[in-house]
């Protein structure tokens, strides 16, 4: 996809449009994914987190983009700054261990990474509320009126409370979400 | 939680994106700034005694002009800092360096005029050069807490010119504050001692940036 159509797709977003952000989003995994194996020495976890993370990220500041300006620094300018952010949280413990992934088949490591991003791990650590509007609405396939109707809620508080379930769920990836003690080093 | 998932519950959260996010949010967090430190000074010093005398004449407005315009050219350089792909932009430097151009000009003009060494220095120095700019540099901690917070709730990612550019704005802010108290009106005194506060406030900001900006 090029820069143009891209970019086509973030402003439909931006104006409401669901679909598009979602192709949008679809087109850019890949692109993120290759960025971060580049940097990370090979599709690994942390490297899938980066992507998530970064995705997130263009979800919740996409109201930051300047339809003036082309859309694909802006998308760069974030995953590099995810990429700066993990490594300094990290410290020098996973430059180490990078070296030793690097040796590891590509294949393997993608798909051991993907099994290891279990939804339920990180559906756990989120308040209750947000867990049963996640579950219903994205694992059961409620709508959002029918979740409404479930949770004796207006359509608004659903859409809020998603909303509030998916910063909340960053915040979570952001920590390295699926290490049991919720720190990834310091 | 695989990342198609993950993009199918963004995709759920798709609500229009009302244009000019970046503006109101650090408007709004700098006017809150803004009316704090006014009450710090309102608190702290006395309104300078011959401020309704001042407000007639044309230099106090020059020297609000002057302090506005660095307030003008940090908040063009955040407005664009706060975004992901921002740069500093040359219009924020222009502003600057045009405000600072004209100030020094008439302040090296008046000191050309003095009758002498003496008359000199106190056109420079005022009564009040020891605090001037340590008490903008105070004026403008409300500010700065909240052009800081504006902009760590928006995505920025070169951490220390957007810490600089939030405080060239919270001192430019500060310094306007400042001017209802100080009564000192040469522009040799304006354009060192309150530009060595405002940009004190730049400073601290860019110090402040890499520690405080980093978002998630």
């Amino acid at each position: 996809m090029t820069e143009t159509e891209l970019k086509a797709l973030m402003l439909a977003g931006l104006a409401g449009d669901a679909a598009s952000h979602a192709r949008l989003l679809a087109a850019l995994a890949p692109r993120l994914r290759a960025f971060f194996a580049r940097r990370m020495g090979g599709p690994t976890a942390e490297a899938e987190d980066l992507v998530q993370e970064t995705l997130l990220a263009i979800h919740l500041k996409r109201g930051l983009y300047d339809g003036s300006q082309p859309l694909t620094p802006w998308v760069q300018a974030i995953a590099r700054y995810k990429l700066i952010d993990a490594w300094r949280r990290t410290g020098g413990r996973r430059m180490d261990s990078l070296d030793e992934t690097e040796e590891l088949p590509a294949e393997d490591a993608s798909e051991a990474a993907m099994a290891r991003r279990d939804l339920g791990v990180l559906l756990d650590r989120l308040p209750k509320r947000q867990q049963a509007l996640l579950r219903d609405v994205r694992i059961e396939g409620l709508s959002m009126a029918e979740a409404a109707d479930r949770h004796g809620m207006s359509v608004a508080a659903v859409k809020v409370g998603l909303h509030r379930s998916l910063k909340a769920l960053q915040a979570l990836v952001g920590r390295g979400g699926s290490s049991p003690d919720g720190e990834a080093g310091s | 939680m695989n990342t198609d998932d993950l993009i199918a519950v963004l995709a759920d959260d798709v609500r229009p994106i009302r244009p000019g996010l970046v503006q109101r949010r650090l408007a709004s967090f700098a006017g809150a700034g803004l009316a704090a430190s006014v009450l710090l000074l309102l608190t702290w010093l006395p309104p300078r005694p011959d401020l309704m005398a001042a407000m007639g004449g044309a230099f106090f407005w020059e020297k609000g002009l002057y302090t506005l315009s660095f307030a003008l050219a940090g908040a063009l350089a955040v407005e664009r800092l706060a975004r992901p792909d921002g740069r500093t932009p040359a219009a924020a430097g222009r502003v600057l360096g045009l405000a600072v151009a004209l100030m020094a000009v008439a302040g090296v003009t008046g000191l050309a005029l003095a009758a002498g060494p003496a008359q000199r220095m106190a056109l420079w120095l005022g009564d009040s050069f020891q605090v001037c700019s340590l008490r903008i540099v105070v004026l403008s901690a409300p500010i700065l807490a909240m052009t800081l917070a504006a902009t760590r709730s928006l995505a920025p990612t070169r951490l220390r010119s957007a810490g600089a550019a939030a405080g060239l704005l919270a001192g430019g802010l500060s310094a306007t504050v400042y001017a209802l108290h100080c009564p000192e009106s040469t522009a040799a005194f304006v354009v060192t001692w309150y530009s060595l506060g405002m940009l004190a406030c730049g400073a601290i900001g860019a110090a402040l940036g890499p520690w405080i900006l980093r978002w998630r």
